[in-house]
């Protein structure tokens, strides 16, 4: 008696690793290596509105993810439950729908409509890597009426959009982490780029002459591309879009060279044969994905030469 | 593969960590900044 269990089941892949930050090169790649998907509110909402978070954890492929993976129980009090929907229920996505955030989003919305008989509604305010629709959560009413669900990039739109005045942690509540998904790097099919060192030593041959696309401009993929040329000494293009599902069409269409986005975005597309992934920021590689290579062997190929043999597995160690 | 839930105290300390990480990041890759 006295507390209520709403179970709200969402599905999505991730993958959570200990990387080991021991060098500064290392350290600057692990923190783009996923995006994490959150679920936070408008600070000033009493926490109790959604109680504490109580996770459960499973372990799935990214075959799948698009079944139920993840189990939030949230606790909610008798008193608390009575109040809360008090009305409809903003879910503030702050990307395109049918993304890697848009779908999670959607299935949390209808679990918790069925649990609650709440009123959920989704809205999609996507532009300037999630900024517009932070900022449409941070001026809502505190009231438990609006909840946001987006990627890390709200731990870097405080550095990227400094003007913004924006700070996660004085501006949001925090409730649960949904899930990780490895950023993954891809190229079209038919892309000269063998590996990720051949990409890296071609781009080393001739600077500026590739392209990278990704969602828009300061969202993780965007960095993680940026933190790419900076860690491998390349000059790359970025080539912003409104979006992955655009960017993924000018991938195939050879107006970019290669790609930063979610192994969520990449992975039906691999399986097609359309595009290649070359990387996925996994610790693990991804059965799904035979031609990527995890994490640990990006060091390595921003560091050794293309085409340079490996003599035993010292010789293969990441040497940064 | 596994994927891992947080509750909001540890998402919390997530973000504790990872704003000031950005900060010292975004700026050493030579990102624009508005």
């Amino acid at each position: 008696m006295g507390m209520r269990r709403v179970r709200v089941i969402v599905g999505s892949p991730g993958t959570e690793s200990a990387w080991s930050a021991s060098c500064s090169r290392r350290r600057l790649f692990s923190s783009s290596r996923h995006f994490a998907i959150s679920i936070l509110t408008r600070n000033g909402d009493h926490r109790s509105h959604l109680g504490e978070g109580v996770a459960e954890c499973a372990c799935r492929d990214l075959a799948a993810h698009v079944v139920a993976i993840v189990v939030i129980a949230v606790l909610v009090t008798p008193a608390v439950a009575q109040e809360w929907p008090s009305g409809t229920v903003r879910v503030v996505v702050p990307y395109a729908a049918g993304g890697p955030v848009d779908v999670p989003a959607r299935l949390l919305i209808e679990r918790l409509a069925a649990q609650t008989k709440g009123v959920f509604i989704l809205e999609n305010r996507p532009g300037a890597g999630g900024s517009i629709g932070l900022q449409a959560v941070v001026q809502a009413a505190p009231d438990g009426g609006t909840l946001l669900l987006t990627t890390s990039s709200v731990t870097m739109v405080p550095t990227i959009y400094p003007k913004l005045a924006f700070d996660p942690l004085r501006d949001l509540t925090s409730i649960s982490l949904v899930t990780e998904v490895p950023i993954s790097l891809a190229v079209r099919a038919a892309s000269p780029f063998r590996d990720l060192a051949d990409l890296i030593a071609r781009a080393k041959a001739e600077p500026g002459k590739y392209t990278f696309g990704s969602g828009g401009v300061g969202t993780g993929n965007h960095l993680a591309g940026e933190l790419l040329k900076k860690l491998a000494g390349i000059d790359l293009l970025h080539v912003p879009f409104r979006g992955v599902a655009p960017a993924l069409t000018a991938l195939y269409a050879g107006d970019i060279d290669m790609l930063f986005a979610s192994t969520v975005e990449t992975v039906s597309h691999a399986r097609d044969r359309r595009i290649r992934v070359l990387g996925v920021g996994s610790p693990q590689p991804i059965p799904e994905l035979p031609d990527s290579r995890p994490s640990a062997t990006w060091c390595r190929a921003m560091s050794r030469p293309t085409g340079t043999a490996c003599s035993g597995r010292a010789a293969c160690r990441p040497a940064c | 593969m596994t994927m891992m839930l947080l509750p909001a105290d540890a998402l919390r300390a997530r973000i504790e960590v990872e704003v000031p990480r950005w900060k010292q990041i975004i700026p050493d890759i030579g990102l624009k900044v508005e």
